[in-house]
């Protein structure tokens, strides 16, 4: 099933802005993180079809996922 | 006068008359704004806003917790557009790290309180405005302050004192402008009482942002602080925000700006 991936700020560095991932069949919004060595403590909000999510939600054929960093300077 | 007919009125003339009639100088401009008159010092602003949104900027009031690389650079902006009140909080002093960032820092002031400066500054940019510096951190002095503002601004860098932030103003009704930076990349959104936006965003995973690893540059610093300071200035005035149902990511590095719909429905 194919999923839309987007990345922001440093999650993009060497990896991709936005990418058609291929992925089997209830895979999760965790699998996707790991795979692409987000590391865990770096992840900020999580988006799923625009709706905030977790690393546990199953993805679907068409779904669009969204992984921000968490940011926090002032 | 301009070719418009408007009267436009020094600085010196009006504390003239603020002296004369023994009152503050802001009550001077509100009376020359409201018979249609322009301080001087703000002739650049009418257009982009209206005379009378300048007269509405001169009394309000905005809270601005956190002096640092963000809140400087917004307290400047504030000060400048002519907002009447000024309430700044901050427990700290400066430091050599904050040079490369804080708006107002230098090495001849490293050790005074970030507020003090912040006074001096502001009574050197628009003496105008009104300001009550706090060396403190917001949470001493929030409830009756915080229902005194009619906006709050988020300058701080920290996420659980960002949450607590948000809790503290939702509970005295009072908007918020949230800013956040790291590196190269900076957000900010606008939080309306009821809006939970800001746990959502944050609350779910961990509570360290990649600042601590990317570090905060000023330019980065300077761009979330000027769209803050423009979200604050179109609540002040009544414009349309659309950030009250979106959160904002810029990227300076390949130059992108990124509006992300908020996922709750309950602002009010």
């Amino acid at each position: 099933m194919l999923v839309k991936v987007k990345l922001f700020a440093n999650f993009r560095k060497n990896r991709f802005k936005e990418k058609e991932m291929d992925l089997e069949d209830n895979c999760t919004v965790g699998w996707v993180i790991d795979y692409l060595k987000i590391p865990r403590k770096e992840l900020g909000v999580v988006f799923l079809n625009g709706l905030s999510t977790t690393p546990e939600a199953i993805l679907h054929a068409g779904d669009t996922l969204s992984i921000f960093p968490m940011v926090g300077g002032g | 006068m301009n070719d418009t007919g408007e009267k436009q009125v020094k600085w010196q003339e009006i504390k003239s008359m603020a002296d004369s009639r023994n009152t503050d100088p802001r009550e001077i401009e509100i009376s020359l704004l409201k018979e249609g008159s322009i301080p001087l010092h703000y002739v650049r602003n009418i257009k982009a806003i209206s005379k009378e949104e300048q007269l509405q900027l001169l009394q309000t009031r905005v809270g601005v917790c956190g002096c640092g690389g963000l809140g400087l650079n917004i307290i400047n902006h504030l000060a400048r557009m002519g907002v009447g009140h000024i309430t700044v909080w901050d427990p700290d002093i400066f430091s050599e790290s904050n040079l490369n960032r804080q708006l107002w820092s230098n090495f001849s002031n490293l050790g005074e309180s970030k507020v003090d400066v912040c006074l001096e500054e502001i009574a050197k940019i628009n003496p105008a405005v009104t300001v009550t510096s706090i060396q403190s951190r917001w949470e001493d002095s929030a409830g009756d302050l915080f229902r005194q503002q009619n906006v709050i601004v988020d300058a701080l860098d920290s996420i659980p004192a960002r949450l607590d932030l948000a809790d503290a103003c939702a509970a005295a009704g009072v908007p918020l402008v949230h800013g956040a930076v790291g590196g190269w990349y900076g957000q900010l959104t606008v939080i309306m009482p009821g809006d939970r936006c800001l746990h959502d965003w944050y609350g779910k995973f961990v509570q360290q942002g990649i600042e601590n690893v990317l570090g905060t540059l000023p330019f980065t610093a300077a761009v979330i602080a000027s769209m803050q300071a423009a979200e604050a200035i179109k609540l002040l005035i009544g414009r349309e925000s659309v950030l009250k149902d979106e959160f904002c990511l810029v990227d300076l590095l390949d130059l992108s700006l990124e509006r992300i719909k908020k996922c709750n429905n309950d602002v009010t």
